[in-house]
Parts: C-alpha cells; sequence; structure tokens
C-alpha cells in the first residue's frame, strides 16, 4: 500500500515553482510552465484517485521511518477526490492565464508562488499528520499574504493585514492544540492519535484540544464570526489569484474539519455538534446577506463563499451518512463552481473595465458566449438543476429533513432564495443592463481562446457533477463510510499494531 | 430570411409532433414507460410515462407551439435579439414537454425549474429596460420560492412513500394520506402550483411578465407554462386530493383568484395586463374545479384547459399584431382598427366569441360543463355559484374590451388601409377556427382527446358525452344571463374600472405586488446594514471578536467538564512562579508603555521569561533559540527605527476596556487547558523512539537535530519555504518603496 504516488501532487507544483524562479523575468515561459504543470498534477492526481478507488486507502511513510514515527502521507477516497478536483483548478487557471496579452502578471513572483501555494494545498488534502498538517497551512498562509500584498493599492495592503493577522491567531490556536494533544497522546499521526484518544474520552485536556482546533479550522474555513478576513481581502487581487483563494484556500479548513472531527475527535452527540450547527446556520445566513448588499462582482462572490461553507459544516454538523456525503460533495461542487466564478469576474471586469457591478454592463449583447458560459456556475451555485449546485443543496436538504431539523430546512431554502437574488443581481447588472454611457471601455474586448477553455473546462465539470451525479455521489457516499468508519483509517495507516 | 426559415421550420416540426400526439392519444392503450437510474438515492429516476393525460397537454403544447412559432415569423423581425428568444423558445418547449411526460416527480421538478428559468430569459428579452430586468426577476423570485416549496415537498413525499414515481405513487395514496406529513406536503405542493400558475396572492407577477415579447406571453404565460402547476394539481389529484384540505384550499385560492382576476382585468388600459389578469381569473376556474374534484369538474377542467388555451394564445397574439399595427397597446388610444385591417378584426373576433362563451364555439360547451359542475357539486356553497357568475360575466365583459373596442371606429375619419403580414395574421385565425370547429363536432374531441385523457388521469371513464345543445335549462340560463350581464357591464365598464382603481388605491399597502417590493427593498437594506456593522473594516474589532469567539467556545468547554479541578502543584515552585510573575508584570506594563522602546523591551522581558523555563526544564538548546530569536528581533527593530510610524497608544478607553476584557477571557480559559497539559502522558510519546534510533538507524547523536533533518524532515523543508517565500515577499515591498520614491 506504499505508493509514491501520494506525495507527488505536492512535488510537482513545488519543482515547477522552482523551475520559474530560476527562469526569473521570463514571464512567457513561466505561462507554459504552469501549463504543463497542470497537465502533470492532473495525470498524477487522476492516477493516484484512480488507485484508491480501486484498492482503497493508501499511504506512504516519508522518508522510509514506519508511522506513527515519521511523516505519513496518507490518501484515502476524500483526500485523493480533494486532490483531484484541486489539479483541475489548477489546469483551469493555468489554461485561463495562458495567453499573455489578456492577463498582464504584474509581478514575476506570482507564478512561482501560486505553484507553492497548490503545492500546499495537496500537502494539507494529503498529510496524515497533525503538526505537518500545520507547517502546509503556514506555507498556505505566507504564500497567500505575499500574494495579496502584491496588489499595489493601499487597500490591497490592508487587506493582506487583516488576512495575516487573523490567520496567525488561528495558527497559534492550532499549534496551542498540537501542544496540548502531543501532551496527552505522545504522538502526532493522525491515525495514532485517534487510536489512542479513543481510548480516553471525556479528558478535560482532549476536550480543550478539540475546542482549540474547532477555533482554529472555523477561522480557517471564514465561519461566522470570523470570516472577516475573506471578504476583506480577496478582491484586491488579480482574477486568477482570488480565484485560487476563492476555490481553495477555505476549503482546505473544511477539509481539516471533517477529518478532525470525523477520525480524531468524533462530533457525535457532544456540544461542539451543537455549536457547529448553530455557527453553519450563522454563517449560511451571514454570507447570504452580506452578498446581497454588495455591488463589487468578487465581493459578492466572496461573501458567497461564506454562505456555502454555512451548507458544507452544516453537512457535518447534522451528522448522518446521508449528511456527510452530502457536505464532500457540496464541497467537491463548490470548489469547481466558486472558482469558475472568480474567473468569471475577472473576465467581466476585463472587459468592462470595472470591478463594480455599476459600472459594467451590455455583455449579454456583446459577449454571447461568455454571458452563456457564466450562467453555468452562476445557476449551478444558486442551486439550478440539474447542474451540480441543485444536487449538492438537495442532498442537504434531504439529510436536514431526515435529521428532523426544521429550523435547518428553513434557512437553506431562505438562503437558497437569497443567493438566487444575488446571483441573478450580477447577471441583471453586468449582463443585462445596457453598458453606462459614461464607461471606460478597454481597447480589447475579445477574451482570449485560453480564457475560454479554461472557464470551459470547469464548467464542463459542474455540469458533470450534477448530469453524472449518480456516478458522483455513490462516491461521496464510499467517503462518508470511510469517515465513519475510523477503524479503516487506523488500520490502514497503523497496520495490525 | 434565414430567421423566418428556422421559425417555419419549427412550427413545422411541433405541427407534426402536435399531430403525432393527437393519433397516439386515440390509440394508447395502455401508458408507455422509459425509466434510468439517476440518483436513487433521493429517488431521481429518468422515467417518464406516456399515457393520454400527458399526450393531452403535449397536443397543447406543440399545437400553440406550432403556431406561436409561426407569429415568431412575423412579429420578432426587427427584433435584434431574435434568434436567442427564438432558441429559448424553442428550449422552453422542450422542457415543457420534458414536464408533463416525466413520471418521476423530482425529474418533473427539474424540467419545472428549467420551465422558470427559460421563462426568466424570456421575460427579460428587453433586457435594455429596467422594467423588464424588474419584471424578470420578480418572477423569476416568487416562482423559485414556490419551487422550493414543492422541493421540499418532493423530497417529503419521497420519505412517506419510498417512491417518486407517480404511477406508484397512486398505488400508494392511502400510506400518504394516512401519514402525518400530509398536510404539510399538500400545502407545499400546492404552494408550488399556486405560484406557478399565478393563484393569488401570487398573481401579481404574471401581469408583469407582459414585458415578454407577445409571441411569449402567449405562449408561455398564457397557454402552457402557467397551465403547469394545473397540470400538477391535476396530476396530484388521485393521489392528494379528495379529502377536506385539498378541497377547502383549492376552491378558497381558486375562488379568489378568479374574482380577484377578473375585476382587475377591467380597470387595465394595456390589452396584454388586461388579459394577462382574465388568465390569472381562468387559472383560478381552473384551481377552483380541481378543489371540487368531482367527475363532472374534472371534465368540465380538462374541457377548459382546451379552450382557454386556443382563445387566450390567440388573442395574445392579436394584441401584438394590433401593437405591430398601431404602435401602442394603450385601450384608451386605440380605434377604429376594423377599418384598418378587417381581417385583424376577425381573428380577434372568432377567439373573442369562445372567450365569452357564445355557442356553438367551443368556450360555450365549456362554460355550460362548469356550470353544470357546480350547480350539481354536494358540497358547495351557494357563494362560490355567484363568484363563479360574477367572474364570468367580467370575462366577457373583458373579452368585448380587449377584441371590440379597438376594432370600432370613434371619430368619422377612415384610417389607411394596412396589410399586416400573414405571419401576424394566420394563427390567431386558425386557433378561431378550432375553437369553432371543436364546438361544433364536440363528440369527436370528447371522444378522441379528452375521455382518454380522463381516463388516464383518473382510471376510470366518465360517462360525460359533449354536446352542443342540452335544451333549455337552468345552465342554459345561467349562461345567458352571464353574456347579459357582461354586455351590461360593458356598456358601464368605464365606471366599473374606476371603481376597481379607487378600491386598489385604497387597499395598496396590502397588495401583494407591494408587499413583495418592500420586501425585497427591506431585505437589501437589512442587509447591508448588518453587512456594515459586522463587516466594518476594524482591525480592531475584528480581532476582537475571533478572540472573543475562541473564548466563548472554551468557556463552553470548560463547562462541559464534569471535573473542572486542575492541579495547581506546579506554580508552587519558587522559581516557576518568579519566572511567571515577572513574566507577567513585563506583560502588563508593556500594555501600559509610553513609547515603542519601552514596549519592545518589556516585550523582550517576557521572551526571557520563556527562555529561563527552558534552561530549568532541561531544554538548553531551545532556551539558546529562544534566545536569539528575541535578540534578532530586538536587532531587526533597531534596524529599522527611524522608519516606523510614530508611536500612539491613545486607543478610546472603551476599546481598552473592551481589549482588555476579551484578553482576559481568553487567557484564563486557555490557561486553564494548558495547565491540564501537567499530567502527561499515560502513553509512550513517540519521542522515545526518535532517542532510541537517532544514533543507531539515522546516525546522529543530536536528537534534535536528526528529528528536524531526517524523521521529520517534510516539515522543516515546509517551514524553510515558508521563510524563503516570506523573504520573497520582503523582497518584492522593499522593490516597489524604492521604485515609488
Amino acid at each position: 500500500m506504499n505508493s509514491n504516488l501520494l506525495i507527488l501532487p505536492a512535488i510537482v507544483p513545488f519543482v515547477f515553482a522552482l523551475v520559474m524562479l530560476w527562469l526569473r523575468g521570463r514571464e512567457g515561459a513561466a505561462r507554459y510552465l504552469a501549463l504543463l504543470s497542470g497537465v502533470i498534477q492532473s495525470i498524477v492526481a487522476a492516477l493516484l484517485f484512480k488507485l484508491v478507488l480501486s484498492e482503497g486507502t493508501q499511504t506512504l511513510e516519508i522518508g522510509g521511518w514506519e508511522a506513527p514515527f515519521g511523516i505519513t502521507f496518507v490518501a484515502d477516497l476524500l483526500s485523493a477526490s480533494l486532490a483531484l478536483v484541486t489539479s483541475f483548478v489548477s489546469l483551469a487557471i493555468a489554461l485561463y492565464i495562458s495567453v499573455e496579452k489578456d492577463e498582464p502578471i504584474t509581478h514575476p513572483f506570482t507564478l512561482p508562488l501560486l505553484q507553492l501555494l497548490l503545492s500546499s494545498v495537496y500537502g494539507a488534502f494529503l498529510t496524515g499528520d497533525l503538526f505537518n498538517l500545520f507547517v502546509w497551512f503556514e506555507v498556505m498562509l505566507i504564500t497567500s499574504f505575499v500574494l495579496l500584498s502584491f496588489g499595489d493599492a493601499k487597500q490591497a495592503i490592508g487587506g493582506a493585514i487583516k488576512y495575516v493577522l487573523l490567520n496567525l491567531v488561528s495558527s497559534v490556536l492550532f499549534l496551542t492544540a498540537i501542544g496540548l494533544l502531543y501532551g496527552k497522546t505522545g504522538t502526532l499521526n493522525f491515525a495514532h492519535i485517534a487510536a489512542r484518544v479513543g481510548h480516553l474520552s471525556n479528558e478535560p485536556l482532549l476536550i480543550g484540544a478539540a475546542t482549540l482546533l474547532f477555533c482554529a479550522f472555523s477561522i480557517k474555513a471564514a465561519l461566522f464570526p470570523v470570516h472577516f478576513w475573506l471578504p476583506a481581502s480577496y478582491h484586491h487581487t488579480p482574477a486568477f489569484v482570488s480565484a485560487t483563494f476563492g476555490g481553495l484556500l477555505t476549503k482546505v479548513g473544511v477539509y481539516a474539519m471533517i477529518r478532525t472531527f470525523t477520525l480524531v475527535f468524533p462530533l457525535q452527540g457532544t456540544w461542539l455538534q451543537t455549536a457547529l450547527w448553530i455557527i453553519s446556520i450563522a454563517t449560511m445566513l451571514f454570507g447570504v446577506l452580506g452578498a446581497a448588499s454588495q455591488m463589487n462582482f468578487r465581493r459578492i462572490l466572496s461573501f458567497h463563499i461564506i454562505s456555502q461553507i454555512g451548507y458544507m459544516t452544516l453537512g457535518l454538523a447534522l451528522w448522518s451518512p446521508l449528511a456527510l456525503s452530502a457536505a464532500v460533495f457540496y464541497l467537491l461542487h463548490h470548489i469547481i463552481a466558486k472558482t469558475n466564478l472568480f474567473l468569471f469576474g475577472g473576465l467581466a471586469a476585463r472587459l468592462c473595465g470595472s470591478d463594480d457591478l455599476r459600472k459594467q454592463g451590455g455583455l449579454y449583447s456583446s459577449h454571447l458566449p461568455t454571458a452563456i458560459l457564466f450562467l453555468i456556475p452562476a445557476l449551478s451555485l444558486a442551486g439550478m438543476p440539474p447542474l451540480s449546485g441543485f444536487f449538492a443543496k438537495l442532498l442537504v436538504l434531504q439529510a436536514a429533513l431526515e435529521a428532523h431539523s426544521l429550523i435547518s430546512v428553513i434557512c437553506m431554502l431562505l438562503v437558497g432564495l437569497a443567493t438566487m437574488y444575488s446571483m441573478i443581481k450580477i447577471w441583471s447588472e453586468a449582463f443585462w443592463k445596457p453598458a453606462p454611457a459614461d464607461a471606460v471601455r478597454p481597447s480589447n474586448r475579445t477574451p482570449s481562446a485560453g480564457a475560454y477553455l479554461g472557464v470551459a473546462y470547469l464548467a464542463l465539470f459542474t455540469v458533470f457533477i450534477g448530469v453524472g451525479a449518480g456516478y458522483v455521489f455513490p462516491i461521496c457516499e464510499r467517503i462518508a463510510g470511510e469517515l465513519l468508519d475510523q477503524g479503516c483509517y487506523i488500520h490502514a495507516v497503523l497496520g495490525e499494531r | 430570411m434565414k430567421f423566418r426559415t428556422s421559425c417555419y421550420s419549427l412550427s413545422g416540426a411541433s405541427a407534426v409532433l402536435c399531430i403525432f400526439a393527437i393519433w397516439a392519444s386515440m390509440n394508447l392503450d395502455a401508458p408507455y414507460y422509459l425509466a434510468f437510474d439517476w440518483l436513487p438515492k433521493v429517488g431521481l429516476r429518468i422515467s417518464f410515462r406516456v399515457d393520454s393525460f400527458s399526450l393531452f397537454f403535449v397536443t397543447l403544447i406543440c399545437g400553440i407551439g406550432s403556431l406561436v412559432f409561426f407569429f415568431c415569423a412575423g412579429y420578432l423581425p426587427g427584433d435584434k435579439s431574435r434568434s436567442r428568444t427564438l432558441s429559448i423558445l424553442l428550449l422552453f418547449t422542450l422542457s415543457m414537454l420534458g414536464l408533463v411526460l416525466s413520471d418521476n416527480v423530482l425529474l418533473l421538478f427539474i424540467f419545472w425549474e428549467f420551465t422558470t428559468i427559460t421563462s426568466f430569459f424570456l421575460v427579460g428579452a428587453k433586457c435594455e429596460k429596467k422594467e423588464a430586468r424588474e419584471a424578470a426577476l420578480q418572477a423569476l423570485l416568487v416562482t423559485v420560492a414556490g419551487g422550493m416549496a414543492l422541493l421540499v415537498a418532493i423530497l417529503l413525499l419521497f420519505m412517506a412513500a419510498g417512491t417518486l414515481e407517480l404511477s406508484s405513487l397512486e398505488a400508494n395514496r392511502q400510506l400518504i394520506q394516512d401519514s402525518p406529513l400530509y398536510p404539510v406536503i399538500l400545502i407545499l405542493i400546492a404552494a408550488g402550483a399556486f405560484t406557478k400558475s399565478a393563484q393569488f396572492p401570487f398573481h401579481f407577477w404574471l401581469p408583469g411578465a407582459m414585458t415578454a415579447p407577445s409571441p411569449v406571453s402567449a405562449f408561455l404565460h398564457s397557454a402552457t407554462m402557467v397551465k403547469a402547476g394545473i397540470y400538477l394539481l391535476a396530476r396530484f389529484h388521485p393521489i392528494l386530493g379528495e379529502t377536506v384540505l385539498w378541497h377547502d384550499l383549492l376552491i378558497g385560492i381558486g375562488a379568489a383568484t378568479m374574482i380577484v382576476g377578473a375585476s382587475l382585468a377591467l380597470a387595465r388600459t394595456d390589452i396584454k395586463a388586461l388579459l394577462a389578469y382574465t388568465t390569472v381569473s381562468a387559472l383560478g376556474m381552473l384551481t377552483f374545479l380541481l378543489g371540487l374534484g368531482t367527475t363532472l369538474a374534472m371534465k368540465a377542467a380538462l374541457v377548459f384547459l382546451l379552450v382557454h388555451a386556443c382563445y387566450k394564445a390567440a388573442l395574445f397574439m392579436v394584441a401584438g399584431s394590433i401593437e405591430k399595427l398601431a404602435g401602442t397597446r394603450d385601450l384608451d388610444r386605440l380605434h377604429s382598427l376594423g377599418k384598418m385591417s378587417p381581417a385583424l378584426w376577425c381573428a380577434a373576433a372568432l377567439p373573442a366569441l369562445s372567450m365569452c362563451g357564445l355557442p356553438p364555439m367551443l368556450g360555450f360547451i365549456g362554460k355550460e360543463l362548469i356550470y353544470e359542475a357546480k350547480l350539481i357539486a354536494p358540497t358547495i356553497d351557494e357563494l362560490f355559484l355567484l363568484i363563479g357568475f360574477t367572474a364570468n360575466a367580467l370575462t366577457v365583459t373583458a373579452a368585448l374590451l380587449a377584441a371590440v373596442k379597438p376594432f370600432i371606429p370613434r371619430t368619422m375619419d377612415s384610417p389607411p388601409k394596412r396589410k399586416l403580414t400573414l405571419p401576424l395574421l394566420a394563427p390567431p385565425i386558425i386557433l378561431g377556427i378550432v375553437s369553432l370547429a371543436c364546438g361544433l363536432f364536440p363528440t369527436w374531441v370528447g371522444d378522441n382527446l379528452l375521455e382518454p385523457s380522463f381516463q388516464a388521469l383518473k382510471g376510470e371513464p366518465s360517462q360525460i358525452k359533449l354536446k352542443l345543445w342540452h335544451g333549455v335549462n337552468p345552465v342554459f340560463i345561467l349562461s345567458v344571463l352571464t353574456l347579459v350581464t357582461g354586455a351590461l357591464i360593458y356598456w358601464i365598464h368605464s365606471y366599473f374600472a374606476r371603481m376597481v382603481s379607487v378600491v386598489e388605491r385604497w387597499s395598496s399597502p396590502f397588495a401583494p405586488e407591494r408587499l413583495y417590493a418592500q420586501l425585497v427593498k427591506r431585505f437589501v437594506q437589512f442587509a447591508s446594514l448588518q453587512t456594515r456593522l459586522a463587516q466594518n473594516g476594524s482591525l480592531n474589532f475584528y480581532l476582537t471578536v475571533t478572540l472573543c469567539f475562541a473564548s466563548l467556545l472554551l468557556a463552553a468547554a470548560f463547562f462541559s467538564l464534569p471535573e473542572k479541578a486542575v492541579d495547581l502543584s506546579l506554580l508552587i515552585h519558587l522559581k516557576t512562579s518568579l519566572i511567571i510573575l515577572g513574566a507577567a508584570a513585563a506583560a502588563v506594563l508593556s500594555i501600559r508603555a509610553q513609547s515603542m522602546l519601552e514596549a519592545v523591551l518589556l516585550l523582550g522581558v517576557v521572551g526571557l521569561g520563556v527562555t529561563l523555563f527552558f534552561v530549568f526544564y532541561g531544554a538548553p538548546d531551545l532556551a539558546l533559540t529562544q534566545f536569539l530569536v528575541e535578540l534578532l528581533l530586538l536587532v531587526l527593530i533597531a534596524s529599522i527605527w527611524s522608519r516606523l510610524p510614530a508611536f500612539r497608544p491613545d486607543t478610546p478607553k472603551r476599546e481598552k476596556r473592551r481589549d482588555l476584557f476579551a484578553a482576559c477571557i481568553l487567557g484564563v480559559f486557555l490557561s486553564y487547558f494548558v495547565l491540564q497539559a501537567v499530567f502527561l502522558n499515560e502513553h509512550n510519546a513517540i519521542s522515545e523512539f526518535y532517542a532510541q534510533n537517532a544514533a543507531t538507524e539515522a546516525f546522529g547523536r543530536n536528537v534534535v537535530n536528526v528529528i528536524l533533518v531526517d524523521f521529520r524532515a517534510l516539515d522543516t523543508m515546509g517551514e524553510i519555504t515558508v521563510l524563503a517565500i516570506a523573504m520573497m515577499g520582503i523582497m518584492s515591498l522593499l522593490k516597489t518603496r524604492k521604485t515609488k520614491r
């Protein structure tokens, strides 16, 4: 069960980042390298996914130090699917920026840093070690902070500082929790911790550690009321950077939450479950209200991320096989649809010369293919069948109904309606409304083939996850089954020990 | 030319399909099924059922669709978004066909949402106009809200019955009706149907949707899409129907819709708005009949569906042609159109006769059946009869207003004759002729189209023959009275319209469209206010909330502990307590520091305290590292001293108190949990493995070093990456500073 494939998704972008840095200044080459990197990541991730799908959880003991003493990479179906989806995002973004003329890259470090970011995301998804997860979090944090600080506007720096400080709080809490856990269990390997925690329930120390991890991951996932860093910063970066952030960063937090609170501290029946339920509902409502109040394309999307994270954690809080598989389905759908919408945000801004919806307009009459492609992720996010978002919401709704959680159902419906409202606002303002008379139009108004390919590539998956729900959902059900059976994970990592 | 060709070919294809549907309906013995699995977990299957009731709707959709596509060839050229409109119309037709052919309710719902979204794009076809965009949004939000109710109902239905196939749900009827969820399911399904079919109080989106081009109004908003709710209710009648709740809900809402729609119609001067309100009224009538649910009422509903589709689509097309002819749809300004285009008058008159219910049109038969159904229904109040009568009379007036008033001359001078193209004239005339033909040969229509579909719906024959002439009986007298009353109201309609307007103005604060507008406005206001308060841009506020969040959860964790005792023996150590006291004092003092230097030095003291801990507890290498870090920090700060911004310790007192509180709470609870760590492992820590194997396996004496570079080398690589990236960030920041200078 030891396969070197596990580390490759993290290694490939890392190596490419180094090559790009070595070729510093040759931006054109960097774009092609990003493309190549995306292709290789996709191949590697697909192979890994296939392996895990057919042969079950895979592990890799880094440096040959057997678990739990060394660092172990673990790819169960959840990690492998997330890595796969990440590789889709990576390739789509590389396509989007592949043509030089339409996406100016303001800083020579941008592309290498983006590769490092991807590397850390893969690392976080695939590691089976609590401290190593922390390290990947740190890489992710510093990379995204530096990327955010590249924006030349003063607000961009302000946003970046808010981003990094609030996330550092998360790091401190995370590190404290690791310390406490190590103090109690004497180990850092997820499976090993889980095995040892299983014997000691209700220990004050463990409850403290669980709570701290919960706080840390809540901040990472941008749950209400610790979401502030997200809307403050995301819209200040170039579109393809914010697309990567919007698609992946918070989802790593959600992943960490799902992993920790199924494997190490199963949520069921604890007070944290109730807390997560309340927080999820509040997050859904708050996010969508934020989206309704904004007039900036990408800021609306930022608030939507928050709202949708609420759906995923609600799935975790409802805690049933169906709810968990719904949460995982939501996670996979959301990464793709959200990345794509951010790319459209960039496209619209480029075509209209502004990010502000009030200054945009007329794209429906002037750019029909763009408009039609936009509708796929937008309607998917709003929950229109038969796109991926419809099934994601349907499944969470079904789970809530089965749990007799009337409040969840009502909130979900209200949030769904408000999501539709704000998506239509974007459509109505940027696409339907005639362009304002005083708008300054950029001279070049044709999106390149690369940009089309990038967004179409992701749109394809949005359609596939929806139309092929009968194929995707059973995988999510299998994932939920794996998550609920802690013994299976522990056994895969530690063997009979 | 190319556009016209596509219109004609679509029209031809629909016509062929329509004829095929009629043929199939005549020759279909048993329903035809086709099914694949999609997502069995929620009961979703791609399953279709072709029975005569579906085929009846297919006939309607394709028949009207064919004429509408034909009409498009005359109406749409000149519109720059014509191809888009036509493509979306085609998509709509396909979704509508899918809707009426689905056997799986969830699949039906998916098509239902398709029709909603295509309708959204068609209503907003003139998207450069603000009203069109707003009307589209309104229609969408109302129907999507209803759609959500429907979705919940479907999921509940699945929970109650374990299946979502209409054919098997009928078999489970008793199970569903006995389920405690039954009232919820029924009300939610009805909510979905009512929003789609523009029932009071959700009716307001339909008149708003009249910003759509006329062919769209004729197709979606009179003949087909708005009937989807009726179709749904009819399909669910065998499953959920014949209970008191079903009866009361549908009859009540139907009657209200009927009378509200018909009265408001007369106060409109825009022909399309007038027609839209009569559509609302007609839909109310259909709901009412489904609520009655008797054999006769169901049959009457089927007949009326056909009648209404024929005359209303025709009149909408006429309205479109009038607009083309005269450049306006305002009834106050339209006159003498009869002289301008006699053919158009003819096209308007035939359907209007059917709408009035005059023999020998099909409309007459429909109205007779409806009256008969109401008269012999066992459980109906006289009030409802009166409401029905009034609504019918008002409909007669509306028909006269729409199809007579614009055509009669008001002045002596005769306007020039103008010719309308064939595609603008032919479809309404054909629909008029269909109404007439159906009225003349009711038995053929009844036996071949309506009776099979009734049987498919109810599972038993109705034994009701359609006849044009029943002799003079109470029903006939009622029909005649309706006509006379309608004509009388037409004569005084300006007074009536004024009266309705007054009532409307008086009740406007409670009007549903007003409530909708208020709701949206308040929602956006609330959202903005809420977001301004929460996302206020102050980092200090964000940090405080974040810390409070953590403290709150830690506090909750603390209170959830059954055993809260903590071992403080560690603190009793003299050395330890001295270090802690010293560090704490330095921390407190640093808050009150008056200059940057003071603050930095005091924080250095805190760091030194930590270093001493390491020294006393056997970790000299860590102590050294910590000490170097502290020193480096001091050096760094000293080296950029001159560039640091001025030190401003003057935070407002209130804020300071707030921050102090947050910090203290977090500190207390965090310390509590950290103190718990004093009782360490009962397990062997993995560090023992490191100590034992560092020299033998990894060939290094310094265990810490071996951990860093071998056992856990990946962590180290990650941290080095962090440092490298931070350096890149700093480099680029310094560079931008330089270039700016």
